[in-house]
């Protein structure tokens, strides 16, 4: 089943046409790609960590995890968002790519294992928590390199 | 006559070994720009939620001075990654992009920054002990944390957009 | 909520720093993907550098003077594993480039493709960049 007349369909679509024309526009959507990307990296980074037992030793991570889930899926939200509307400025680009599956299925295990460890630390399973938070920040890690280096091959 | 000095040094800079051999790699820049990446995300993101938690948004259960006492190390880290990996990419592309006026931008806004963070640790984060869930922290440390968040934003996108001048 | 009008704030910033420029970095940024061009000419200085490789070649325009322009490419890591090195080609080589116009209109195009004086075609930019296909001749005389 080829996914190009996803694509395609997706670069004739009001905004992907406007994104293509605009170059403002697509810089502007970039940026908050990026900035979305920092916001998302701090909440991972913290939630993660506390769950190791690295940060915040004395307080419950749950605790910690729930106080940051609004700001985490916020950002989470504003970079799919975002990131949609980067491929659909100029989707062939990313059809072709051969990183960009990659990248995708790095972002959907990473999105994963990250509701994993919520539900590990709801559940008191604190050993399971701590497994899924090192592989949580280890697929964002690569969620961020793979992204770098869709523009570089 | 600064300006040529200025002009000198930054051709000097641009010539020299180490940038040049930066400049021309086939990884070495990549990874760099790589790291530069994961430096800002791991610096940028983690200021933002203590600039956060000083607005009252994040971790209000915890202790103000404890979220202050974990996080900053991270950001630091980011900041060291973020800021060597920088220097590199400036030095490696500096008579190219030293005129470009995002970058300019960019360092003014760095500077910027900086100030804000120095103001915040060396005056209104000394009552910190005093904050609490039901203690706001004073106006100042709660206006030092929105102009943070501004700036910092303002610096990422200053960044994406030397690439567009 | 705050964390929302955080987000917003820093996405209204985003797009008040939105400048019309001579912009670039996708290829749908730059160039125009409705002015394809051909250069065919000798190559007077290259640029073997990080973030872009530079090629300058001199072409002979409509009214026959000779005019530089640059082509720009990829880093060398995306070229050198495409199979081309910066030993492929020097000073007064002919290459013919395809490529499409800047948007900006200043003689610059992307070397999507480079055919090397040893008949060699390399791809010199990046990879279906959202453009059409492979770029159709349109001599440089033309384009100015």
């Amino acid at each position: 089943m080829s996914l190009e007349p996803l694509f395609v369909w997706l670069g004739q679509t009001p905004p992907g046409v406007f994104l293509a024309k605009s170059t403002a526009a697509f810089a502007a959507t970039e940026t908050l790609h990026l900035i979305s990307l920092a916001v998302l990296a701090g909440t991972v980074l913290i939630v993660d960590l506390a769950s190791l037992r690295v940060v915040f030793r004395q307080a419950a991570p749950a605790e910690v995890a729930r106080s940051l889930n609004p700001v985490l899926l916020s950002a989470l939200g504003a970079i799919v968002v975002s990131g949609v509307l980067l491929v659909a400025a100029g989707p062939l680009k990313y059809y072709t790519n051969a990183i960009f599956p990659v990248k995708l299925a790095a972002l959907a295990a990473a999105i994963a294992v990250q509701v994993g460890v919520y539900w590990a630390l709801g559940r008191d399973r604190q050993a399971l928590a701590k497994s899924l938070a090192a592989a949580s920040l280890a697929l964002w890690f690569s969620v961020i390199v793979l992204g770098r280096w869709l523009g570089l091959i | 006559m600064p300006m040529s000095i200025l002009s000198n040094a930054i051709h000097a800079l641009y010539e020299s070994p180490l940038p040049t051999a930066l400049r021309e790699s086939e990884y070495a820049f990549p990874v760099i720009q790589t790291i530069h990446v994961l430096g800002v995300a791991a610096m940028a993101g983690t200021i933002a939620l203590v600039d956060l938690n000083v607005l009252g948004v994040v971790l209000r259960r915890q202790r103000p001075a404890r979220t202050v006492a974990d996080v900053l190390p991270i950001t630091w880290i980011g900041f060291a990654l973020a800021i060597l990996s920088g220097t590199a990419l400036f030095a490696a592309q500096s008579e190219k992009i030293w005129g470009n006026t995002f970058l300019q931008l960019k360092f003014v806004l760095l500077l910027i920054a900086g100030l804000n963070v120095i103001v915040f640790h060396t005056t209104t984060r000394k009552t910190i002990e005093g904050w609490s869930e039901t203690v706001a922290p004073p106006i100042s440390a709660r206006a030092s944390a929105a102009a943070s968040l501004l700036l910092w934003a303002l610096v990422i996108a200053a960044g994406r957009y030397i690439a567009y001048y | 909520m705050k964390v929302r009008i955080g987000l917003g704030i820093a996405g209204a910033i985003a797009l008040a720093l939105a400048v019309p420029a001579q912009a670039h970095h996708s290829f749908s940024a730059m160039f125009d993907s409705a002015k394809p061009v051909r250069l065919v000419g000798k190559l007077t200085k290259i640029e073997w550098t990080n973030p872009h490789s530079y090629f300058y070649v001199e072409v002979k325009n409509s009214r026959g003077e000779l005019v530089n322009w640059a082509c720009e490419g990829a880093g060398p890591g995306a070229l050198s594993r495409r199979g081309f090195k910066k030993g492929d080609i020097k000073l007064g080589d002919t290459l013919i480039v395809d490529g499409y116009l800047a948007k900006s209109g200043a003689k610059i195009v992307d070397a999507r493709r480079v055919t090397l004086p040893d008949g060699r075609v390399v791809n010199g930019g990046t990879p279906g960049d959202g453009g059409p296909g492979d770029p159709t001749a349109a001599p440089a005389g033309k384009a100015g």
